[in-house]
């Protein structure tokens, strides 16, 4: 007896909650897809900010890198047209010289690479 | 033939859903929409407050949808969004003690739902899902989820991040309540159709 009031309970309760529905504004859908869409558009915006700084980061990272050069490397700055013409002349002598510095025009090299690179987004990139 | 065939159709749509397809996704909010602002007001959120979190649990979903892996049902996985939402959302808004008395605290008798109450009152139905709302959040929100959306116990308990005796426990004191407070009225739901 009380199983089967128990059951009409439980059937009443399913009944009374499968008639109700919540009240959604009839413009939800397209507010939400708006969101989506300028959430996408937040991300792309984002990525060229950080495209663009990065550029700028490397053209700065070129300029210091040029003066460091200037300032602190001036016996190997000034001598470098010299060593060019040896170096086309006496390339296996003027290797060893290379060998020796090879820190430096390493250094420089990637800082030139990279600053070059991210002048070339700078002024070329499509975003 | 035709199951198979419908079977192909629903497996399409889930991978466009999944894939983020803007057309297959408006689909899956008019879809769903109820059942996310229900789980919200049944967790005690106002109409605008209800409008923000559903907005920010589709969004959610939308983000999450690639990683979706079909281990619980859609719908199932949604409402689990929905729940996570709305709690964060008290977490931020309410202090923890009014938090905590807003979705386990005790029941608050009420003379509104007296069957001896006053001549004008609202339909049957609409008494009854009153009486659910006024419940304590996570007991309605079993109620809601066991008897309106049909979900097994472990279905729920996925949900809620509870374990399986713990949503019988509020099923069983939510149903006590329940009874004693709607008595004669629960007694018949006109069946219209």
């Amino acid at each position: 007896m009380n199983a089967e009031k128990d059951n009409q309970f439980d059937n009443n309760l399913r009944k009374a909650l499968h008639k109700h529905t919540e009240y959604v504004p009839t413009d939800f859908t397209d507010r939400v897809l708006n969101k989506i869409q300028l959430q996408a558009e937040k991300k792309i915006l984002a990525r060229v900010i950080l495209l663009e700084r990065l550029s700028l980061a490397g053209c700065i990272l070129l300029a210091v890198s040029a003066i460091a050069a200037a300032v602190f490397f001036t016996v190997i700055y000034g001598s470098l047209t010299q060593q060019f013409n040896i170096i086309i002349y006496q390339f296996t002598q003027e290797l060893a010289n290379l060998q020796s510095n090879w820190q430096f025009y390493f250094v420089f090299l990637a800082a030139l690479g990279f600053a070059g690179y991210n002048l070339v987004e700078l002024l070329a990139g499509k975003n | 033939m035709a199951v198979r065939a419908a079977n192909k159709l629903n497996d399409d749509w889930l991978n466009r859903l999944k894939a983020q397809d803007q057309q297959v996704f408006a689909e899956f909010v008019e879809k769903y929409k109820g059942d996310v602002f229900m789980c919200c007001r049944t967790l005690g959120l106002s109409g605008d407050q209800a409008d923000d979190v559903a907005g920010e649990t589709f969004l959610a979903a939308y983000q999450a949808l690639p990683r979706y892996k079909a281990k619980a049902k859609l719908g199932t996985w949604l409402w689990a969004i929905a729940y996570r939402q709305a709690v964060s959302f008290l977490r931020k808004n309410i202090k923890y003690r009014r938090l905590k008395a807003r979705l386990k605290g005790e029941f608050e008798d009420s003379s509104e739902f007296s069957p001896t109450a006053a001549i004008e009152q609202k339909e049957e139905h609409e008494k009854i899902w009153l009486a659910v709302r006024k419940l304590p959040g996570l007991w309605a929100l079993s109620v809601i989820l066991y008897y309106r959306q049909g979900k097994k116990i472990s279905e729920i308990a996925e949900i809620m991040r509870i374990n399986e005796n713990t949503v019988k426990t509020y099923l069983l004191r939510a149903r006590k309540k329940l009874k004693r407070t709607l008595g004669p009225i629960a007694g018949e739901v006109k069946d219209e159709r």
